[in-house]
């Protein structure tokens, strides 16, 4: 039997708040004093800016206020004994205790659990559960050699981002899968709704306040990543970051988060450490509708420079509208496509079903060249271990292609689109995007003829759709009509009614095929 | 010890004697100087792994696939650490020992820090630059203006036409590099302009000898082949294009020039 995994052995927050002060400390050891003194300053004023606006512990508060007061007089020992104070701090409001008890109970009473949860449900109704999520979730990917990679090495999941629902619902894939549970970050306004929080504490998230933008809180939570990574913690992220405001699958990934497999990797190998094997899980998630669409998309058209990272006023804030959301899916008999990709080692070569590195002829190698110098002591160089992690990040991107599933209402989106630029040639985008609805009307047999071809074209990707061009048209039309205030692509006699920027959020997702080009 | 070469010719002799002068500890770098038609066999029988570093002086893209040389490497084995060498390196001076230049490209600065040293003597000044893709494209690309600016003279043109051609070429280089994502300042420097002013210059380089071949008619397959990977990448390419026409025999020398000098023109680096 698999022993249980080592997140359920969380270590309390006094001990995780010790091992990233020593991990500073080993950092500012090395540090001159002028760059210690601008790391600071900078920490310093990023809060002291942020805390004009945002509540935060008195104590802390005080402690930054007093810090930049006195930052020009203070010592080397007085500037490292500050940084400490914060890392602590820091450290004390990412960390949630895992719960083996919450875990067990919300794993025996999933699905209904989730789906009630989803749905808006008050506390007291969580536990009767009498409709199977799982019916509804198509898994699929080398899920027996992923289960074997989790009982000898670390997992880092890395799925496609589109909604906030992503989170648990990866979460009980993952579990459906039968791989073991995993630490994820989630966005302190995830942790507003207390029944959502209650549960998401608890069961792996830890807490990220992406309000703070100074350099030391992005350095502690990359520490926090990598020393949970070397304790075996399998962990979530999404590596576009925040949710795809646009719709695409994510093309440009950020490598922060994502080098800390890495890092990990190469500290278990420096101690010489055998179960510290790391290995990065593309996965992609699709689904017909996406609960936060249509604020997504508005912000993603946004004048430039405006986009929104945070954004706390959406659907999801919503505990009505998530329900709404998911009585449609439930009605329209939706399935959730979920595919874990091909695992690969933390610089992107494939592994093997042993958790071997591939090279691209299939070939076994020795990944601990990437590292080692020629006596096999391993040699730090943060600039190669970028180049090493934009790689990964590179094939993350390609899996994402290959492997996303996409759905009727994304091809015949597409097809919409593709129609009305036609009758428009004359506009771009935004001015698409701001047509009339009377002018957003497009031939009905000339899209059903694109959705034809796409998916003759598309060949193997379309395994979601129906078998003919028609039906996919009328699952399409049938699923925009259920939840959205608007309808994508409506029916309207002999046309279809086109509803530009939903249209282009769900046809976006579309882009970066080549067979339709 | 010195860095181990690997490849034969004159080439690899010329590389021996800058490694030599520069007289440093080489070891864990592998200088390959292997004709790009016979590197993907050579990756497959030497079978580089991740532990590997491998300085190229391989030039020109491979017949077929249009890959620059490193991904040809990183196509066929796990070694990720490549470089590109290239610049006006030319063996006859070398072998005289008068000074020269030349680049080391590559992202990893670990290697190209480690490439510059088995190569920087007080007969070689090596500089050192992050754009791989770049400079391995100049050393793609100056083969084939070489072999223009030998039919140029050939055709008993001046040096304003040698000016002119190599000013247009270093906007063709910087379009290219700009389509295939590396630095369109690149060929302005040693792997690209450095490199064709030696090429201009030096009646013995065997660009200049093909150029001459073109001028009196004679068709070459050995330069059609340098020329379509190039042309594959797409583009405003003129010099390479007509190149690739006269080589083919499709078109005379003087038929061409005359083409070329009636294109339409406009801004000097519109689309560059």
């Amino acid at each position: 039997m698999a022993a249980d995994p080592a997140l359920f052995r969380t270590p309390p927050a006094s001990e995780v708040a010790a091992a990233l002060e020593a991990r500073v400390r080993r950092r500012l050891a090395t540090t001159a004093d002028a760059p210690l003194a601008d790391y600071l300053a900078d920490t310093l004023f990023h809060e002291r800016k942020r805390l004009e606006r945002d509540d935060d512990a008195p104590e802390y508060a005080e402690a930054i206020e007093a810090g930049a007061q006195s930052l020009r007089a203070m010592s080397r020992p007085a500037m490292e004994s500050s940084i400490y104070r914060m890392v602590r701090h820091y450290a004390e409001e990412v960390h949630n205790p895992f719960s083996v008890r919450t875990y067990r109970f919300a794993t025996r009473m999933m699905p209904g659990v989730l789906t009630r949860l989803l749905s808006g449900a008050r506390p007291r109704d969580l536990v009767l559960g009498d409709f199977d999520l799982a019916s509804r979730l198509l898994l699929s990917g080398p899920i027996d050699q992923l289960r074997r990679l989790a009982e000898q090495g670390t997992l880092i999941l890395a799925p496609t981002h589109v909604s906030n629902l992503d989170s648990p619902l990866i979460g009980y894939s993952a579990f459906a899968a039968g791989l073991p549970p995993f630490a994820y970050g989630a966005g302190l306004n995830l942790f507003s709704n207390p029944v959502m929080a209650f549960f998401m504490q608890r069961l792996g998230a830890y807490t990220v306040d992406r309000r703070k933008k100074n350099r030391l809180y992005k350095d502690t939570l990359k520490d926090y990543s990598t020393e949970i990574i070397g304790r075996r913690h399998h962990s979530l992220f999404f590596p576009g970051g925040t949710r795809s405001r646009s719709g695409r699958l994510e093309s440009r990934l950020k490598k922060g988060l994502l080098g800390t497999g890495l890092a990990a990797w190469q500290e278990s190998l420096a101690a010489g450490r055998r179960d510290g094997e790391v290995y990065i899980v593309p996965c992609t998630l699709s689904i017909g509708l996406v609960l936060e669409a249509e604020t997504l998309i508005a912000d993603s058209l946004a004048e430039e420079g405006k986009q929104r990272y945070i954004i706390t006023d959406d659907e999801f804030a919503d505990a009505r509208t998530i329900g709404r959301f998911v009585r449609s899916l439930l009605q329209l008999d939706a399935k959730v496509h979920v595919v874990f990709g091909q695992p690969m080692d933390v610089v992107g070569n494939a592994v093997d079903s042993e958790g071997r590195s591939l090279d691209p002829r299939g070939r076994v190698v020795d990944r601990r060249g990437y590292v080692f110098d020629r006596s096999g002591a391993v040699v730090s160089d943060e600039q190669r271990d970028h180049l090493y992690t934009e790689r990964v990040a590179e094939r993350l991107g390609e899996a994402y292609q290959r492997d996303f599933v996409p759905q009727a209402t994304h091809l015949v989106a597409w097809a919409a689109w593709q129609a009305l630029r036609a009758a428009f040639p004359g506009l771009d985008t935004w001015r698409l995007v701001r047509l009339h609805p009377d002018q957003a009307v497009v031939d009905r047999a000339a899209v059903a003829r694109r959705v034809g071809e796409a998916m003759s074209r598309l060949g193997a990707y379309h395994t979601a759709l129906a078998p003919t061009a028609e039906r996919t048209l009328d699952d399409a039309t049938r699923v925009f009509a259920s939840y959205h205030r608007h309808r994508a692509v409506a029916e309207q006699g002999p046309s279809l009614r086109v509803h530009p920027e939903l249209c282009l959020y769900y046809q976006n997702r579309m882009v970066g095929y080549r067979e339709l080009r | 010890m010195n860095a181990e070469i690997v490849g034969q010719g004159e080439l690899s002799q010329t590389i021996a004697t800058l490694v030599k002068a520069a007289g440093v500890d080489g070891r864990g770098v592998e200088l390959w100087c292997v004709p790009v038609s016979e590197l993907r066999q050579a990756v497959r029988d030497r079978l580089p792994g991740p532990q590997h570093r491998i300085l190229l002086a391989t030039r020109g893209l491979e017949p077929g696939t249009a890959l620059r040389p490193s991904q040809v490497i990183m196509e066929e084995s796990a070694c990720l650490r490549v470089a590109a060498l290239a610049g006006p390196v030319l063996p006859a001076e070398i072998a005289r020992k008068s000074p020269c230049a030349a680049v080391v490209a590559s992202p990893h600065a670990e290697l190209r820090a480690l490439g510059a040293a088995v190569l920087r003597s007080p007969l070689c000044r090596v500089y050192e630059s992050a754009d791989l893709a770049g400079v391995e494209l100049a050393g793609a690309l100056v083969d084939v203006f070489a072999v223009a600016l030998g039919a140029a003279r050939g055709l008993g043109l001046g040096a304003g036409a040698e000016a002119l051609l190599v000013a247009r070429a270093a906007v063709e280089g910087a379009r290219l590099a700009g389509k295939i994502g590396g630095d369109p300042r690149t060929f302005s420097g040693l792997a690209g302009v450095g490199d064709l002013v030696a090429c201009a210059a030096s009646a013995d380089h065997p660009g200049h000898r093909r150029g001459l071949a073109l001028a009196r008619g004679e068709a070459s397959p050995e330069v059609v082949a340098m020329c379509t990977p190039l042309l594959r990448h797409g583009g405003n390419l003129p010099i390479v294009g007509g190149v690739k026409a006269v080589a083919a025999g499709e078109v005379r020398g003087a038929e061409m020039l005359a083409k070329l000098m009636s294109s339409a023109h406009a801004g000097e680096w519109d689309d560059a």
